[in-house]
């Protein structure tokens, strides 16, 4: 694991000319307790960064009331008076985290967008180090990766990676078990991903559409909420919808598998029904019972034959889906902006 | 330019003001539009020839006196108009206009505001108001998370030109209360013979399976905001106190910036038709701009965009069946 940020050593680099904008990204439901200390995390960390000159600034704080059925939304607003740079978002209904998190994307204008969840389960004081590993990795996506179990609950967090797990096998995504609600996304590929999201869309696998720039930097995360209170934003129907999500999101391996199947049962009838045709012109005696054998071959070559053409219904179906899901065709993409950030970490290493 | 007079009738306490509006491009005619929807109003078509510099004066002369046959023989309600509502939404030079079409244009700028200056002068009992369509994207070009301090900073000869403008609208001797809306990308419905912003042309592109040119990046952020809000906001204002506006500047911004990826991505969706779009490898307006919403005047709420690109489909296959047909 890499370690950043001495402020000792910041305040000796040269500021480069541009600061790197970051917008944070908060959805939030039924999490006021945790709020006042969320934003007071958030305020110390642009303190601090403005006080060591860093070049990046945390421009704004995107919070997305998700229809709380607390008296979450009465505080932000309260929040909102006192920080200007907080903005407060209230959806219509509940829509879940993915949509939440979505439309605070849709509001930012950051370079780099970092999400959080509101629980405090992401510490604010380790955005920099996403993003310090995001540019010097040269990646577009970093995730948060929990260090030790994040629940402390041994069937919650084996749960989880079961699923992703499972999720990877089925889709063949390499990233599926990086994901985290604590990431941190280069602005324009995050836009790009919230932009053609639609309402089924598992926010993390849209992003895999845009990027295979994707990493993970260890960051101990505790999910305060749950070891505690045995509470959790999700219960097992939320969970059960989060992962139908990503299933659905996701093209999975089915269609390939269907056709393999197909295409062998075809060959093998053929080559079976070639062998016993040599046989009985060959040997006539040898089979007992006549016409079992081509029975079962003309079941297995159909069975095949149906197999494959379900497999490409299937791929022209998920092609669709695909589609309207937003898959896009390509995104245009300018890493430039992380020259001078690059530049400012390498001379603070050596400094 | 329009001259708006009430044919009679009160709203609530107040009589009904009339209105000079300079510019009835895509701002003005909404204006024009909304106003008329408040309350009858009878609109006369005044010449103001941008081309003919030499006639320019004399048509305002012309304008001038027709306001005073109107106040003299003012009948509707009491002895004068409430209020006197003079609304600059003109303006002949784009984002691209070079530095001569920009000295052009202020000079006429100039000519309307002393005769503006005359008119009010000429009565002094009648409250007046002059409202300024500014523009937003001119003075803080290149800027993110513009707020209430930042500083316009125009890079280009019609920023400079708007901010010109302002200024000569702020010392001013007229005895008005001057209103400056800085609008961010205005997009309103498609009207043949007005420019059309981004999201009305990639509407109209896509129904007509044209090809689009875009000037900037697929990940040039904007923010837009639609036509009839910016309408009924100013109507508002002028209708019942422009002395209730709070800030004598303000931002008309949505506040949510947007990629054109995103509107390529809603326009698509509406019109369930894939957009043809061609990027300019010359790149001369690709710079993001974002607005905090402390720039926000009160009573303003934008409307959200996808809603706006369905209103604008709708109104296509409304009233343009034959733009449809052609290519």
């Amino acid at each position: 694991m890499t370690q950043f940020s001495s402020s000792s050593h910041i305040r000796l680099m040269q500021p480069i000319e541009n600061i790197v904008q970051i917008s944070v990204v908060i959805p939030v439901y039924r999490g006021a307790r945790f709020l006042p200390e969320l934003v007071q995390a958030l305020a110390q960390v642009r303190e601090q960064w403005q006080a060591e000159s860093v070049p990046f600034a945390l421009c704004e704080a995107i919070f997305v009331d998700d229809a709380s059925v607390d008296e979450s939304y009465g505080i932000l607003m309260e929040l909102q008076n006192e920080h200007r740079w907080i903005r407060v978002l209230q959806l219509s209904r509940n829509f879940g985290q993915h949509p939440a998190t979505v439309a605070g994307i849709l509001h930012t204008s950051g370079d780099w967008v970092c999400t959080l969840d509101e629980d405090l389960q992401h510490p604010p004081e380790c955005i920099h180090h996403l993003l310090e590993y995001a540019i010097e990795h040269s990646l577009d996506v970093a995730y948060a990766k929990p260090m030790d179990p994040v629940h402390e609950s041994s069937y919650r967090d084996l749960g989880s990676k079961l699923f992703k797990s499972l999720n990877r096998r089925l889709t063949g995504n390499p990233h599926v078990r990086r994901f985290n609600s604590f990431r941190m996304i280069r602005g324009n590929v995050a836009r790009a991903a919230a932009a053609v999201s639609s309402a089924e869309t598992y926010y993390d696998i849209a992003l895999c559409w845009f990027t295979n720039r994707v990493g993970r930097f260890p960051l101990v995360l505790k999910d305060r909420r749950f070891i505690e209170q045995n509470q959790s934003g999700y219960n097992f129907f939320g969970l059960m919808r989060h992962a139908r999500r990503m299933l659905v999101s996701s093209k999975i391996n089915g269609p390939g598998l269907s056709m393999a199947i197909g295409v062998c049962s075809i060959l093998g009838s053929v080559l079976v029904g070639l062998m016993m045709f040599a046989g009985q012109l060959l040997f006539p005696d040898r089979i007992a019972i006549q016409g079992w054998t081509t029975l079962y071959l003309i079941l297995i070559f159909f069975g095949g034959l149906s197999s494959v053409m379900l497999g490409v219904s299937l791929e022209y179906i998920l092609i669709i889906l695909m589609k309207i899901q937003g898959q896009p065709t390509y995104l245009v993409i300018d890493r430039s902006l992380d020259q001078p950030l690059k530049n400012w970490l390498a001379s603070r290493r050596v400094a | 330019m329009i001259l708006l007079t009430p044919q009679g009738g009160n709203i609530g306490r107040h009589s009904l003001p009339v209105f000079l509006l300079f510019g009835a491009g895509t701002v003005g005619a909404a204006i024009l539009a909304e106003v008329q929807q408040f309350a009858p109003f009878e609109s006369r078509n005044l010449p103001l020839d941008w081309k003919l510099s030499t006639t320019f004066s004399d048509q305002l002369t012309v304008i001038e006196s027709r306001l005073d046959e109107l106040l003299a023989t003012w009948k509707p309600d009491g002895e004068h108009p409430h209020r006197l509502n003079f609304i600059w939404s003109a303006g002949a030079a784009g984002f691209a206009a070079t530095d001569e079409q920009v000295s052009r244009e202020l000079i006429l700028y100039r000519k309307v505001l002393s005769s503006i200056e005359r008119m009010t002068g000429r009565y002094p009992t009648i409250p007046a108001t002059m409202v300024l369509m500014s523009s937003a994207g001119g003075l803080f070009e290149g800027q993110r998370g513009v707020t209430a301090c930042s500083k316009p900073q125009p890079i280009r000869p019609y920023s400079r030109l708007k901010l010109q403008q302002e200024e000569l609208l702020m010392q001013s001797s007229a005895r008005l209360t001057k209103l400056i809306y800085r609008l961010t990308s205005v997009y309103g419905y498609i009207r043949n013979h007005q420019r059309r912003g981004l999201i009305p042309t990639l509407v109209a592109n896509g129904l007509a399976q044209r090809v689009s040119q875009i000037t900037g990046f697929s990940m040039t952020m904007r923010d837009y905001i639609w036509i009839e809000d910016v309408a009924k906001y100013i109507t508002r204002i002028l209708f019942e106190d422009p002395l209730l506006a709070t800030d004598s500047v303000a931002t008309l911004a949505s506040c949510k910036p947007s990629s054109i990826l995103e509107i390529q991505h809603v326009v698509e969706k509406t019109i369930c038709r894939p957009l043809y779009l061609r990027y300019s490898p010359e790149v001369t307006n690709g710079v993001t701009m974002s607005f905090d919403t402390d720039v926000l005047p009160s009573h303003w709420s934008p409307s959200e965009l996808a809603t706006n690109v369905r209103k604008i489909v709708n109104d296509v296959f409304t009233h343009h069946n034959t733009f449809l047909a052609t290519k």
